[in-house]
């Protein structure tokens, strides 16, 4: 059945264009033109700054820390909130931190991420963003085997942790990285998301409600 | 469907006239304020039009490379020449796997292939899970709006209709109403054996399909069964993964006037084999459905070009009006006046290309830069010359008149002639510059609007006297 719609499909593809069956020469993919992010000049050193004043925008908290202050944050973050339990990534970064063990020592539990309703359970998911970008305020986490997506979306508050390092300007420098990355086949991974903000709604008389399926809080830590 | 009557209701119910001036206003001011702000707005939604007729034209390749990537990350494409197939594909995945149950992200795709009704008469559980979706569904209707589906129901609609579905108490805050669609739908996700989205855009290069949101329920739709089925339209492809950096900010802006949105999923597969979650398996469904039938007219061919932004009708005069449902079909305000005949056939739905004012407000905001009223022009003609060879009275009258009527304007006396008679014979009806009613064959006419008088000292005859007097020339 399926075999017969494909080769039909692109029958009625090829007449409509008027093409033969092997699909003729080419046209060039339109040429690029000069620099697609017109008018985005670099913003140099107050990328974070840019980035810290698009999520302000956008209902998110935002937080600083040297690299020596991050674990004083999250538990003093954590501590604040009194939730018993968390799920969080397992990133190079964020182990090198000892987050999950300091917690842990702290008497929480941590949710594995296999257990979806294990971390719907927990009060908070703590990741690391792969990248960021300044112009939109936005979070860009690639999936991975310790990076599980469920982190950033089941528990009701979430908690990004972003190195200064790993913020980029616009859109366009992002997908300039992303395709370097994504060169090879084998390195994309199955989910490349994007967050800005908390989890939004306007579907009851365009009233904005937070946390309609998402985290209801977003909070963000700029790492320098 | 019957847009004349549809319309006619719309226009006399108060509630949807005023949901509809509010949201298409919040929605246009929004747009113009996110594309006022984008640097060099125009040359990008000229780009994008470039990519979209290159993609167009070379679409069985590049659908092809689709295919060949989608496979390469361990996803299973599908295709369907037509709703009832594509309805079998889904139905067939979900027997196969056992599932009861299916949670599903907003698509218009799905609307199209009438996805829920196929679901539930295979006995298999379909669950909308954008709230908008979700408050329809209750409701038993259909959106009304591409990207706000229930903004013709009021809170208070909506906490009634909660009330009697769900056996909640009656509450009235948006917030409060939000949070119990919130604890109704997480069971429905971690219960579900198979998730449905649409896809806003798929990446031929890299067999990535794209999904663009607010509310994470698309996330939770993919991530958390252990089964995703997308299902996308044959001309929503891009070539390039770096397309996206273009397609996406236009997109959003269009759409609700965001710098982004909350979300955007970039789904390439199913989970890797050490990922801890994500689907297992990965589908693509692809939608033939009547498009591949646009090809064939380079006149029309642009319609194709289409996002789905929405931005079409909430600027269009029409639309204001009239709302959704008028359209009789999925896809409604002026890209429905344009796609929905294409794709139905022209014979079931000959009022809509009509349905126009032709002002091209859709075109100035359209993304793409879809040339609506030619597309609408080239519909109108053929709506035409159809009836007048299958001899419809109506049809060949109005052909007649029109030709009566150009015999009049092209002959300089016989116009004048035309003037002065009309001018007696108009006095009956004429009220304060106006003809309010006249009778039938005219009263098509003025059943609906006022017909100008015809001036009694015309321009012609004024412009004598100025002459005279040595006026302006």
């Amino acid at each position: 059945m399926t075999a017969d719609s494909r080769e039909e499909i692109l029958h009625r593809i090829r007449k409509g264009l008027g093409k033969g069956e092997g699909g003729e020469g080419k046209d060039p993919y339109p040429p690029e033109p000069g620099s697609s992010s017109a008018g985005a000049e670099p913003y140099g050193d107050g990328l974070a700054r840019v980035f810290e004043e698009s999520l302000s925008g956008i209902d998110t908290s935002v937080y600083r820390a040297g690299r020596d202050g991050v674990l004083e944050f999250v538990t003093g973050f954590i501590k604040e909130r009194g939730v018993k339990s968390f799920s969080i990534w397992e990133t190079e970064y964020l182990e090198s931190l000892g987050i999950a063990e300091s917690l842990e020592g702290g008497g929480l539990d941590i949710a594995p991420a296999e257990d979806k309703a294990g971390i719907a359970g927990t009060g908070i998911g703590i990741t690391e963003a792969d990248y960021a970008i300044a112009d939109t305020g936005s979070l860009v986490l690639l999936s991975a085997p310790g990076k599980p997506r469920g982190v950033s979306l089941i528990p009701p508050v979430h908690l990004a942790i972003v190195r200064k390092e790993n913020i980029l300007s616009d859109m366009w420098e992002l997908f300039g990285v992303l395709n370097g990355i994504y060169e090879s086949h084998d390195a994309i991974p199955a989910c490349t998301t994007f967050i800005t903000g908390p989890s939004r709604t306007a579907d009851i008389e365009l009233n904005l409600t937070l946390g309609v399926h998402g985290p209801k809080e977003l909070h963000v830590l700029i790492v320098s | 469907m019957n847009f004349e009557r549809d319309s006619a209701r719309a226009v006399g119910d108060k509630k949807l006239q005023s949901a509809l001036i509010n949201v298409t206003d919040r929605f246009r001011a929004a747009r113009k304020r996110a594309s006022d702000e984008t640097p060099g707005w125009d040359d990008l939604r000229g780009r994008a039009r470039e990519i979209k007729k290159h993609t167009i034209a070379h679409l069985d390749e590049y659908l092809l490379e689709l295919e060949r990537n989608v496979r390469k990350a361990g996803g299973r494409v599908h295709w369907a020449r037509d709703a009832e197939e594509a309805r079998n594909i889904i139905i067939d995945i979900a027997r196969r796997n056992g599932v009861k149950s299916v949670v599903k992200s907003k698509s218009m795709a799905t609307e199209e292939i009438g996805l829920n009704d196929g679901l539930e008469a295979a006995g298999i559980r379909a669950v909308e899970t954008d709230l908008g979706e979700y408050i329809i569904q209750l409701a038993g209707e259909h959106p009304s709006h591409i990207i706000a589906p229930a903004i013709h129901k009021t809170r208070h609609d909506i906490s009634e209709l909660f009330a009697e579905k769900l056996g909640v108490p009656y509450m009235s805050e948006p917030q409060e109403l939000t949070k119990v669609a919130r604890e109704r739908l997480r069971g429905e996700f971690l219960g579900a054996g198979m998730g449905v989205s649409g896809a806003n855009f798929g990446v031929a290069e890299t067999g990535t399909i794209v999904i663009v949101e607010n509310e994470g329920n698309a996330r939770l739709t993919t991530t958390v069964p252990p089964i995703h089925v997308a299902l996308m339209g044959i001309e929503k492809l891009l070539p390039r993964f770096g397309d996206l950096s273009l397609f996406l900010p236009l997109l959003v802006r269009s759409a609700t006037g965001q710098k982004t949105s909350t979300y955007i999923s970039l789904i390439t597969g199913p989970r890797r084999d050490a990922d801890k979650d994500g689907p297992r398996e990965f589908h693509l469904v692809l939608l033939d459905n009547g498009r591949s039938g646009i090809l064939a007219d380079r006149e029309t061919r642009e319609s194709l070009y289409c996002i789905r932004c929405g931005a079409c009708l909430n600027n269009c005069p029409v639309y204001r009006k009239v709302g959704g449902h008028s359209y009789g079909w999925v896809y409604s305000g002026p890209i429905g006046t344009i796609i929905n005949p294409q794709l139905m056939g022209i014979d079931r739905a000959p009022e809509l290309p009509f349905a126009s004012s032709l002002c091209g407000a859709c075109r100035d905001v359209c993304p793409v830069k879809i040339d609506f009223p030619k597309v609408l022009l080239e519909l109108r003609s053929k709506v035409v010359t159809r009836k007048e060879k299958t001899g419809q009275a109506a049809a060949i009258m109005e052909a007649l008149s029109f030709r009566f009527w150009r015999a009049v304007v092209t002959h300089r006396r016989i116009y004048e002639l035309a003037l002065r008679l009309s001018r007696h014979a108009q006095r009956p009806w004429k009220r304060g510059g106006v003809l309010r009613s006249l009778p039938y064959p005219f009263s098509r006419w003025t059943d609906e609007r006022d017909f100008p008088a015809v001036s009694e000292t015309p321009f012609r005859e004024r412009w004598r006297k100025i002459d005279r007097k040595g006026g302006p020339r």
